[in-house]
């Protein structure tokens, strides 16, 4: 509706205008008597305001028309970029012009306002690429990305983005050579030239400004082609796998075991490191922008407009470069240094699930389930998909987390850092004694993470039947809560290991209740004051709740 | 494109149509895009929006769910979180490695573990508690705190308005 009042309303004025715009052009050339003396009325009062309302409208017009054959009708999105981004743009652009005398002011605002049109159909042309990517499904073919309207425009403004900057720069070093002839003519001693209005210097500043905007321009251009051409070529490898996979699936039942092996080229889940890869051209793309900034703040005699832009750009650059580093290292070294999960790491159901992907962690291999599995089992998985345990007691799949850790090096669940600043696998939790154990720890109650801690990974599996992870988080974060302690003090060895869940904490009474889950017995629940009083810490520096402790006296 | 990504999805609208927490519906808009998700929203009980029913749109990107997708009110609701142009602003929607506003910590932003049945429980539990101090809309957070009761008339009023009073 709005949008067809706005349309309707656009008609309307535009018919007006033009209407004007021929009455007052028919009536200053009716009333005059040579060319000069119309031109003079025509730059007169009202006139003028009305041909320069005729020459925005019509300035408006040629852009809807050019991004209408360009682009067709725009998303939401797009607008919303556009109208997030513009008003910056235009400041930036009037500070640029506005260096310029009055005499350069009429070129330097058509170049203004070409590279402003040039930077919108830039950003529209990126949303394109992220609309492209989201529309495919699976019919679509590669070739229905190559020879789509999308790459039709990166190669329309490649091309018009070259031939730009070739002509600015040819433009720039014509004025260059002119200058080295005359070296009375540099930026500095140029006030006396000013007079002449055709300053060749400042005709040259023009086309080096200008020319960066336009070269930076080409860059980021380059930059999405880069994309593009990652986001095809990943595109390309999962219709290969998917190809490869249907193939196998089509030969006899024999080879069941062969496509098994192959389960991870089906389930194609991306490039590797695609995201690294999206960095790397980032960073590298901005490495050529501030070597463009650099160059012109030469070139300008360390002007501050440039100046800002250089720092701002080393700055940024340094930034990046050091946290891709730092990914990058990290990443290589995910598989090595993190232990592969043990047989005794999933218990139950609830556990064998990779919080990336929603899959199972444990994937039901030779009919058996995660549960029956042995070690050589877990080890034999897939690479990408072998399971992997992080210092915090997190499980995931080493595909799943290496693609999380590229954005983020921390734990998803916990966040807890993965690694230390020397790029060292954190120490892994150990049971710790506890002394925030608070009555009214509600807000650690609610915790939807269920820290789950172990025993010390070093500890031989011998040692302890069978160490489940507390989900007692509540109540503390690395404790091992055992119960069966008969007859006082037993050798630690003949320790059975429970999880506990706790099921509530009441403030009024101090009591905390759990859920005993292997026990026989269902509820157990202990007044808060005695379960600190009946706690007792073994020689190892673990808690221990002996089972005396539940009855009640 | 990433299989992963579509695979998740599944499984969450699986795991919805199983057990869904009362006050929330979402699904696919269309069958051959899964990446566009329409959820309806009740409004909680004991706040402004008691009784509405709001509609919202889901926009998942290709690397779900390792960065956040986008939570847009359609039409837009009166609110302090939300952008006049229905756009949600709370922190779990806020990918890591930026931090738009300066101050959220990296506890509340988003990952993984957040899912779409978490999102819409957290914008439920936004819209029974906004967040002035982190506004989108200033105008919605100027009329929150200062007249509590001009803004509950208007958001009843738009309440009405969507169900067709």
């Amino acid at each position: 509706m709005i949008v067809q009042s706005r349309k309707q309303q656009l008609v309307i004025f535009s018919m007006i205008i033009y209407l004007l715009t021929i009455i007052t052009i028919f009536t200053s050339y009716k009333s005059s008597k040579t060319f000069l003396q119309c031109t003079i009325k025509l730059t007169q009062g009202i006139n003028v305001l009305i041909l320069a309302i005729f020459t925005a409208l019509n300035l408006f017009l040629l852009w809807e028309f050019l991004r209408w054959i360009l682009f067709g009708e725009l998303r939401l999105i797009e607008h919303e970029h556009i109208f997030e981004r513009l008003p910056f743009t235009i400041i930036n652009v009037l500070f640029m012009i506005s260096i310029f005398n009055e005499y350069q002011f009429f070129n330097a605002l058509v170049f203004a306002l070409i590279l402003s049109v040039l930077k919108v159909f830039h950003w529209i042309l990126k949303d394109r690429l992220e609309s492209l990517l989201q529309s495919i499904n699976d019919a679509t073919d590669l070739k229905n990305l190559i020879f789509s309207r999308y790459m039709l425009n990166l190669a329309i403004f490649s091309v018009l983005d070259f031939w730009i900057c070739s002509n600015t720069y040819r433009a720039f070093r014509g004025y260059d050579n002119n200058n080295s002839t005359n070296n009375n003519q540099n930026a500095d001693s140029s006030n006396l030239m000013n007079k002449n209005n055709l300053t060749p210097t400042n005709k040259k500043a023009l086309f080096l400004l200008f020319g960066m905007e336009f070269f930076v321009l080409f860059l980021d251009l380059i930059n999405l082609a880069m994309h593009t051409v990652l986001n095809f070529y990943e595109f390309y490898c999962s219709q290969r796998a998917t190809a490869h996979h249907n193939v196998n699936a089509g030969t006899d039942e024999e080879s069941e075991e062969e496509a098994d092996g192959d389960d991870d080229d089906a389930n194609f889940n991306g490039l590797e490191g695609k995201f690294m890869y999206e960095k790397l051209i980032d960073v590298s793309t901005k490495f050529f922008k501030t070597i463009v900034h650099i160059f012109v703040l030469i070139q300008t005699k360390l002007q501050i407009m440039v100046l800002k832009d250089v720092v701002w750009d080393c700055l940024t650059l340094y930034q990046d470069s050091i946290s891709l580093w730092k990914i990058y290292k990290n990443n290589k070294q995910l598989d090595d240094k993190l232990p592969t999960l043990s047989v005794n790491d999933v218990e139950n159901d609830n556990d064998n699930i990779c919080i990336v992907c929603m899959d199972d962690l444990v994937p039901s291999l030779h009919g058996k389930e995660a549960v029956e599995m042995t070690q050589a089992d877990i080890d034999s998985i897939s690479k990408s998909k072998r399971p992997k345990k992080l210092p915090c007691g997190h499980m995931l799949h080493l595909s799943c987390l290496k693609n999380w850790m590229e954005r983020s090096q921390t734990c998803p669940i916990c966040r807890l850092p993965v690694f230390d600043e020397n790029g060292n696998v954190k120490p892994f939790l150990h049971t710790t004694t506890n002394n925030n154990m608070q009555p009214n720890n509600d807000a650690d109650v609610t915790s939807t993470t269920a820290t789950n801690s172990r025993t010390d990974t070093s500890t031989p599996m011998t040692d302890v039947p069978t160490p489940t992870r507390t989900s007692a988080s509540a109540l503390t974060t690395s404790s091992i809560i055992t119960q069966d302690f008969k007859n006082g003090i037993t050798p630690i060895d003949s320790v059975e290991w429970y999880a506990f869940e706790i099921d509530s904490i009441s403030d009024a009474r101090n009591e905390v209740k759990f859920n005993v889950r292997n026990a026989s017995s269902n509820n157990r629940s202990i007044p808060m004051k005695l379960l600190i009083e009946r706690m007792e810490e073994t020689a190892e520096g673990q808690i221990v709740i002996p089972d005396s402790a539940f009855s009640r006296e | 494109m990433s299989k992963t990504a579509q695979k998740r999805l599944l499984k969450e609208l699986q795991q919805l149509m199983k057990d869904s927490p009362p006050g929330i519906v979402a699904g696919p808009k269309t069958e051959d895009n899964i990446f566009q998700w329409d959820c309806l929203v009740q409004g909680p009980p004991d706040s402004p929006y008691e009784g509405g029913v709001f509609n919202a749109q889901l926009d998942f990107p290709k690397d779900y769910p390792l960065s956040p997708p986008k939570l847009t009110f359609t039409p837009s609701i009166l609110h302090p979180n939300i952008y006049p142009n229905g756009e949600v602003c709370i922190s779990i929607l806020h990918s890591p490695g930026e931090d738009p506003n300066m101050y959220e910590l990296a506890e509340e932003r988003w990952s993984p573990v957040q899912s779409v049945e978490k999102i819409l429980l957290s914008v439920m539990s936004m819209l029974s508690e906004p967040n002035i101090e982190s506004g989108a809309n200033i105008d919605a957070c100027i009329l929150w705190r200062d007249n509590r009761k001009e803004f509950e008339r208007q958001v009843k009023l738009n309440i009405l308005k969507t169900l067709g009073f």
